[in-house]
C-alpha cells in the first residue's frame, strides 16, 4: 500500500464519504465475508464497506486505486468456485446495498436493476406483466443480477434460451480508476468489438458493475415435465440425442444418475424411480398446441429408447414436484456425507457415457463417492463428490479428484467450467484447457482494464509460472502427485 | 477446402517486420461496411490477407448441435449441409448471393430478421480460433454450448470487422429447422406497427420476425405446427386487412430483407447514405415523413437519405442506442457518434492487447484506432 500507513487510514477516508456503519474493520462482523459458495476457502479482508450510491462505489474505487489496494467485489456471495473470496491484502466491495429494482419497462420487455437485485425477484416482479427473466441458476433464490453478470451464470434452461451473456442488453460499470462506463444498449447490438460479451463472465476482474439492463421474455402459456427412469446411463443419453433428432429443444432437460436420484427422493419425496440407474426430466413450453404436440412426441420416443418408466406432470403443483427433487439434489446429496464438492465441466454429449464410467472409476481410486446431475441439454456437467472434511487430508484428496475430473473434460473435447467460473477454484486447470499464449493474452485483455491488477487479483486467470509447474506436476504418475498450494495471494484451502 | 492457417501466420509475420498494414478480407461483400480502410486497397503500403480460399466444414455433429468450420466457409455451405440434417443457422446472416463467409459475418456481427427471438451470430458462436498481431495461433471459447473458462475472446469478435484479430476457426451451435413457418401482413401506420410488434412480442407466441415498411407490417412465425396455426388465427383477428403471404413469397420477403435486397435498399444508390438504428424497440416513430423501414421489432431501423449525423446520433442516444452510417455518404470521416475519453481509452488498450503493433484493418472502425 503506497504512502497509507495502514488500513485504519483508508477506513477513515472511506468515512468521510460512507455511513461509518458500512466502513467494517471487525473481524466478527467480517466474518460472514470471509467465504463465498464455496466455504472449504476462506481468507479475512483487510476491511468491508458497502456503499450506497455509484458515486460512492467510484470513491472506494479512486482510493482503492491510488493506494493500490486489492479489490474483491461482492453480491450475494454465492459463487461456486471461490470468486468472492476475499484478498487478504484488500477490501471488500460488497453491492448489497443496491438492491432496487429501477424500471420495468413492459412494452419494450426490459427491466433496469441495481446489480444487488437477486436472480428470482426480476423474475417475481415481471410476473405481473406476464413476464419473465430467463437465466434461473440453482441459487435463484438469493444470488443476484450483478454477481449472474460477472459469472455468466446459466441454469436448467440454457439450452433453450441461453446464459446470462444472452439475456443482458446493457451493463454500467465503474473501473478501477473509479470512471463510469456505460456498455451495450437498449438496442441489441452495439458498434465495435462486442465489450458487454467481455464483461459477462470476468468474474469482477474488469470493472465493478453498478447497473444492468435485462431483456425479459414472456412467460410461456404451458410447461409440462415429463420424468423418465432408466436402465442404463447410455439409454437416457441416446434419448436426449434423439429429442433434439427430432427437432425439439426442450425448455429444460436435466439428468442424474442412480445416486442423485436415491438421494433426492428420500429428501423431496417427488416420486423419482429409485430402481433406476439414470433420470431424465424433459419440460415442455411454449403455447398451449405445441406443448402438447411436443409432450406427446417426447413420450413416445422415451417408450421407443426403452424407458422403464415415463410419467408426464398432470398440474402445476406436479410440475413442481417433479423439478423440486432435482433443485434440491445438492442439499439432498448433502444428507449422504458431511461435506460435498460440486464440480461444473461441460461436455460434448455424446462422450457422457465414457466420462461417467471414468468418473466411477476415479470414484475407486480415490475412495471417495460421487452423485452426478447433469443439465444433459447443453453437456454440462455437475459430478458431486462426497467427503469429510473433519478427516484429515480429505479435502485435499477430494480436490484433487475434482481436478481430474475437470481434466478429463477437457479430454473429450469439454471445458473446465459451464457456469460456475474458475475463481480461485479452478484456477490451476486452466493450464490444461489453455496455453501459456493464450493466458498471456488474458492477461493482456486485464491490463486494458487493470493495468496494476487490483481487480480481484489471484482470480480466473493464473500466472504463467504455475501453469508450467502444474502442467509439469500432471505428467508424474499419480501416486508421486502432490497437493500443489493454493495459486493465489487470495485465498487457502482448509 | 483448404487450411490456410500457416500462410496466414507467416505472412502476419512478415508485416509485423515491415510494419506494413493489413486488410483481412474473406469474399469481399462487406467491403462497404465499416470505414474506408488506412492504406485502402490502391495503396500498395498495405497487405490483403485473403481468407476467401480458408474454407470447409472442419466438424459438424447433428446431435450436438454444433458446427465448426473455417472462417472462410460460405454460409451457403454451411446451409446446403444443416439442410441434409433439417438444421439451420439460425441466427440467420446475409448470405450476400452466397458468397458472404461466416467469419466476415461475425466480424460485422450481421444476424437476420429473426435476431430479437432466435439470437444473433454473436450468441450462437461457442468458440474462435484467432491469429493475433504477434502471429500466434490461440484458442478461445470451445465446441460445448456452455464454457465460462477465460475472458469471452470469441463473441469480442462480434462487431470488431477484423481489428484484434485473424479468425481461423469458428465453432457456433446450430438448432433444429422449424416445423411450420407463416407470415402476416397487414396495414399498419408506423406508430401502429411500433405498437403492435412490440405487444406481439410480449406474447408466448412463437414469433420470429417483425417487420415495418411503406405502411405495412409483416410478423412471421415459426415452430412446432400447431402453435403457427394457432397463433395466425388469433393475430389475424387483431390486424387491419390481414392477409396470409404464400409460402414462397413469404421466402423471398425475408430473403431480401435479410440480405438487402429489399427494394427498400436496391432502390437507393449505394453511395447515398443509409443510416442503421440499433434502438429500444418501443421507440416513438421519427421523422416519420422520411423514408424508414423497422425490423427486429423496431430495434432495428433503416433510414435513407442525407441528414446530421449528429442530430441523428442525438435522438438514438435518447432511445438507448446508437446510429451508424451503415453505407455510402463519407466514410472517411466516422461513422458512428464519438464514445467518451474512458470507452475511447479502453478500446485502444483492447486492440494494443490483442495487436500490439496496430495492424489489422487499421481505421476501419474508428480514425483513431
Amino acid at each position: 500500500m503506497k504512502q497509507l500507513s495502514d488500513i485504519a487510514s483508508l477506513a477513515n477516508e472511506f468515512r468521510q464519504f460512507i455511513d461509518p456503519e458500512y466502513v467494517i474493520m471487525d473481524a466478527e462482523t467480517q466474518r460472514v465475508y470471509e467465504c463465498d459458495g464455496l466455504a472449504a476457502y476462506t481468507e479475512m479482508p483487510k476491511l468491508v464497506v458497502l456503499p450506497e450510491t455509484v458515486e460512492q462505489v467510484q470513491r472506494v474505487l479512486k482510493l482503492c486505486h491510488k493506494f493500490s489496494v486489492p479489490v474483491v467485489a461482492r453480491g450475494a456471495g454465492t459463487s461456486l468456485s471461490a470468486g468472492a473470496t476475499p484478498h487478504k491484502e484488500g477490501i471488500v466491495l460488497s453491492l448489497a446495498k443496491f438492491n432496487h429494482i429501477i424500471e420495468i419497462n413492459k412494452l419494450a420487455r426490459t427491466a433496469r436493476l441495481q446489480p444487488g437485485v437477486r436472480n428470482l425477484a426480476i423474475s417475481e416482479a415481471a410476473s405481473e406483466d406476464g413476464l419473465y427473466y430467463a437465466p434461473d441458476p440453482s441459487s435463484q433464490i438469493a444470488c443476484s443480477i450483478g454477481g449472474n453478470v460477472a459469472e455468466n451464470a446459466g441454469g436448467v434452461h440454457c439450452l433453450k434460451y441461453g446464459l446470462t451473456v444472452h439475456n443482458i442488453l446493457r451493463i454500467e460499470m465503474v473501473t478501477i480508476e473509479g470512471e463510469l462506463l456505460s456498455i451495450g444498449s437498449e438496442g441489441l447490438d452495439s458498434y465495435g468489438a462486442d465489450l458487454l460479451a467481455l464483461l459477462n463472465g470476468s468474474e469482477g476482474m474488469l470493472g465493478v458493475i453498478t447497473e444492468v439492463t435485462v431483456k425479459l421474455l414472456p412467460l410461456p402459456e404451458k410447461a409440462q415435465v415429463i420424468l423418465a427412469g432408466f436402465d442404463s446411463v447410455q439409454a437416457a443419453g441416446d434419448s436426449v440425442g434423439a429429442i433434439i433428432s427430432e427437432g425439439i429443444i426442450p425448455g429444460g432437460l436435466e439428468m442424474m444418475d442412480t445416486h442423485a436420484i436415491k438421494a433426492s427422493e428420500a429428501f423431496a419425496n417427488a416420486g423419482y424411480p429409485v430402481d433406476a440407474e439414470a433420470l431424465l426430466l424433459c419440460e415442455v413450453d411454449g403455447t398451449l398446441e405445441e406443448v402438447q404436440e411436443h409432450i406427446d412426441q417426447v413420450a413416445a420416443l422415451f417408450k421407443q429408447q426403452g424407458a422403464s418408466s415415463v410419467r408426464i406432470s398432470q398440474s402445476e403443483e406436479e410440475r413442481a414436484l417433479f423439478w423440486k427433487g432435482r433443485k434440491s439434489a445438492f442439499p439432498a446429496v448433502g444428507r449422504l456425507s458431511p461435506d460435498y464438492y460440486c464440480m461444473d465441466g461441460t461436455i460434448p454429449r455424446g462422450q457422457l457415457s465414457y466420462v461417467l464410467t471414468e468418473i466411477n472409476r476415479l470414484s475407486e481410486v480415490y475412495d471417495l463417492r460421487v452423485a452426478n446431475v447433469f443439465h444433459a441439454g447443453d453437456g454440462n456437467l455437475h459430478p458431486l463428490i462426497l467427503f469429510d472434511s473433519s478427516v484429515p487430508g480429505e479435502f485435499e484428496k477430494t480436490e484433487e479428484f475434482g481436478g481430474k475430473i475437470l481434466e478429463l473434460c477437457v479430454e473429450v473435447g469439454g471445458c473446465i467450467t459451464g457456469e460456475h467460473g474458475v475463481g480461485l477454484e479452478k484456477i490451476r486447470q486452466m493450464a490444461v484447457q489453455f496455453n501459456d499464449s493464450e493466458i498471456a493474452q488474458f492477461h493482456a485483455i486485464k491490463a486494458a482494464f487493470d493495468a496494476n491488477n487490483m481487480l480481484n487479483p489471484g482470480k480466473g486467470i493464473p500466472v504463467l509460472k504455475r501453469c508450467q509447474e502444474y502442467r509439469a506436476l500432471r505428467k508424474k504418475p499419480a501416486n508421486e502427485e502432490l497437493i500443489s498450494e493454493g495459486d493465489s495471494q487470495g485465498g487457502s484451502a482448509a | 477446402m483448404s487450411d490456410l492457417t500457416k500462410e496466414f501466420i507467416e505472412q502476419i509475420k512478415t508485416c509485423v517486420d515491415k510494419k506494413q498494414a493489413i486488410i483481412i478480407e474473406g469474399n469481399g461483400t462487406k467491403r462497404s461496411l465499416g470505414r474506408d480502410v488506412v492504406g485502402d486497397k490502391a495503396d500498395s503500403n498495405s497487405h490483403v490477407v485473403s481468407c476467401g480460399g480458408h474454407t470447409g466444414i472442419v466438424n459438424y455433429e447433428p446431435v450436438e448441435l454444433v458446427m465448426t468450420v473455417r472462417a472462410g466457409t460460405t454460409l451457403k455451405e454451411i446451409d446446403d449441409v444443416l439442410g441434409e440434417n433439417n438444421q439451420v443457422l439460425a441466427c440467420d446472416p446475409a448470405r450476400f448471393d452466397g458468397k458472404a463467409t461466416f467469419g466476415g459475418s461475425l466480424a460485422a456481427n450481421i444476424s437476420g430478421p429473426g435476431r430479437p427471438w432466435s439470437g444473433s451470430i454473436r450468441d450462437h458462436v461457442l468458440g474462435v480460433n484467432l491469429i493475433n498481431g504477434q502471429g500466434e495461433h490461440l484458442r478461445f471459447g470451445g465446441k460445448v454450448m456452455k464454457n465460462v473458462a477465460g475472458y469471452d475472446v470469441s463473441r469480442l469478435q462480434a462487431g470488431a470487422m477484423g481489428t484484434l484479430g485473424l479468425m481461423t476457426e469458428i465453432s457456433f451451435k446450430v438448432l433444429p429447422k422449424p416445423a411450420a413457418t407463416a407470415t402476416l401482413c397487414a396495414q399498419a401506420t408506423q406508430a401502429d406497427a411500433i405498437r403492435i410488434m412490440n405487444e406481439f412480442s410480449g406474447q408466448p407466441k412463437p414469433i420470429t420476425g417483425a417487420c415495418w415498411l411503406d405502411g405495412s407490417l409483416y410478423l412471421r412465425l415459426s415452430g412446432a405446427k400447431s402453435a403457427v396455426e394457432g397463433t395466425v388465427s388469433q393475430w389475424q383477428s387483431q390486424l387491419s386487412n390481414p392477409k396470409e403471404l404464400s409460402e414462397q413469397d413469404a421466402q423471398t420477403f425475408w430473403n431480401h430483407l435479410r440480405d438487402l435486397h429489399a427494394e427498400f435498399f436496391s432502390s437507393q444508390d449505394p453511395s447515398d447514405p443509409l443510416w442503421r438504428f440499433s434502438i429500444n424497440s418501443a421507440a416513438p416513430a421519427y421523422l416519420d415523413d422520411q423514408s424508414w423501414l423497422l425490423d427486429w421489432a423496431g430495434s432495428e431501423r433503416w433510414l435513407k437519405g442525407n441528414f446530421d449525423q449528429q442530430e441523428l446520433s442525438a435522438w438514438a442516444a435518447e432511445q438507448g442506442g446508437e446510429v451508424v452510417l451503415y453505407r455510402g455518404g463519407d466514410r472517411s470521416k466516422e461513422i458512428i457518434a464519438e464514445p467518451n475519453a474512458v470507452m475511447k481509452a479502453i478500446r485502444k488498450n483492447i486492440k494494443q492487447s490483442l495487436d500490439p503493433h496496430n495492424i489489422f484493418n487499421v481505421g476501419r472502425l474508428y480514425s483513431w484506432m
